[in-house]
Formats: structure tokens, sequence, C-alpha cells
């Protein structure tokens, strides 16, 4: 019995646009063994304060700002 | 022992003691804590996508359907809350499980907006069920099945 042929979606075109502004491609890290927010942040913002910040771009992975987990990747807010 | 490495990993305390993480915390300078309580930032969420033949100058769908002709382009919006920025991803795939166009857009989150992905076949699209996956920083958070005829 011969196999159906698969579509044949090779010509698609597609696009897309928004209304909000375009954010730089976000950085992202893996938290480490060790690592808390606000080590992270002296780290990679060059400011322990900033990890308010660090949480607040991660709240949908973050719930707990007191409790990370080494593997989780974390975005990094722009560094303003 | 994985769990408790996983504790350390984050507060430098293998007793999971809510105070004791707070202090450890985040390195949370206690201070700080305040600012928790602050408005800030809140997490880009899909409040709703709606699928249809044309979108308007908003990026809002005008023409709503959840079935298209096979020489028909094929419109989502995207609407999205939240001030954080995010990265807002449309997977249209077929029946059979092909992926049938992919893209993103990376936005800075403004409260609400809309954001629109589009695809078109020249040569018609193939007869069946498709469905447009919508991930958000790569978790998939909704998903819109429609039909061609």
């Amino acid at each position: 019995m011969a196999d159906t042929p698969k579509a044949d979606f090779s010509d698609v075109q597609g696009g897309s646009s928004s209304t909000a502004p375009k954010a730089d491609q976000p950085r992202t890290i893996t938290v480490q063994p060790g690592d808390s927010l606000s080590k992270i942040a002296k780290r990679e913002l060059g400011d322990a304060n900033k990890w308010h910040a660090i949480f607040e771009a991660n709240r949908d992975k973050i719930t707990n700002p007191d409790l990370i987990h080494p593997g989780e990747v974390l975005t990094l807010p722009p560094n303003s | 022992m994985v769990a408790a490495a996983a504790l350390v990993a984050a507060g430098g305390c293998n007793k999971n003691q809510a105070s004791m993480d707070t202090a450890t915390s985040a390195g949370a300078i206690a201070a700080d804590t305040t600012a928790m309580a602050k408005p800030g930032a809140s997490a880009l969420k899909v409040a709703d996508v709606n699928l249809g033949r044309h979108i308007d100058a908003s990026k809002k769908v005008t023409d709503a359907t959840d079935t298209f002709a096979r020489t028909d382009s094929v419109f989502a919006s995207v609407h999205t809350t939240g001030t954080a920025n995010g990265q807002v991803t449309a997977r249209w795939t077929f029946q059979d499980g092909q992926v049938v166009d992919e893209r993103s857009e990376t936005i800075s989150g403004t409260g609400d907006n809309y954001t629109e992905f589009h695809i078109a076949k020249p040569s018609g699209w193939p007869v069946g069920k498709y469905t447009l996956h919508v991930l958000v920083n790569g978790t998939e958070v909704q998903t819109k099945d429609f039909t061609v005829k």
C-alpha cells in the first residue's frame, strides 16, 4: 500500500508585526548552584539592587523571589 | 538530595524555613522587599487570540472566522497585556503534525498590544484542519483550531 504523500507547505509565506515597540532580543542566563537573584543582578547588571527587575521580568517563572533553582533559564531585563 | 541541593542554590540555606529564606533571599537586601509591593512591570500575558481573513491598522482581526478557503490568507491577532518584555511566537501546524510556519516577535510590553501573524500559500492550502499555537517566551499558552475547505 502506498503511503499518502505529505501535504506540501514549501511555498508558504508568513509575516508578523506588532503595535508594541520591538524589544532587543532579551538576554537569558541559567541559574547556577549558589545563585540568588541579587547575585545574578550584581553579576549580570552590575547592581545587586536590580534583583527586583529580574524578578519582574520572570514573573511567569518565579513566584517567590527567594526561591530559584539551578538550571532555570531567566530572562534579563535591559541593563539601564 | 536533589531537592536539598536546589534549595542550597536558592538561598545558601538547606533548611526550608520561610524566615530563613527571606533573610537569605534573593539576596534580597531586606529593605528592598518593599520594592516588591510597588507596582512594577507585570508579566507578558496573552489575553485573547482571534483568527480571520483581514486585520485593520491596529492589528485586530476584522473578518473573524475559523473556516477559510484554499486561497485565503490567514491572519491571527494576539492581544497581549503586561509591561514586561517578551517573545510572542505563532506556530502554525497541519493535521498531520507538519509545522506550516513559525515566527516570533520580541516585544517591549506597554500594556495592551496587538501582534498579528499571517500566512499565505500561493498554490492554495491543502484542505483539512490546522492549529495555531501561541507561545510566550517559549511556553505554549493558547491554541486555536481552524479549517480549510
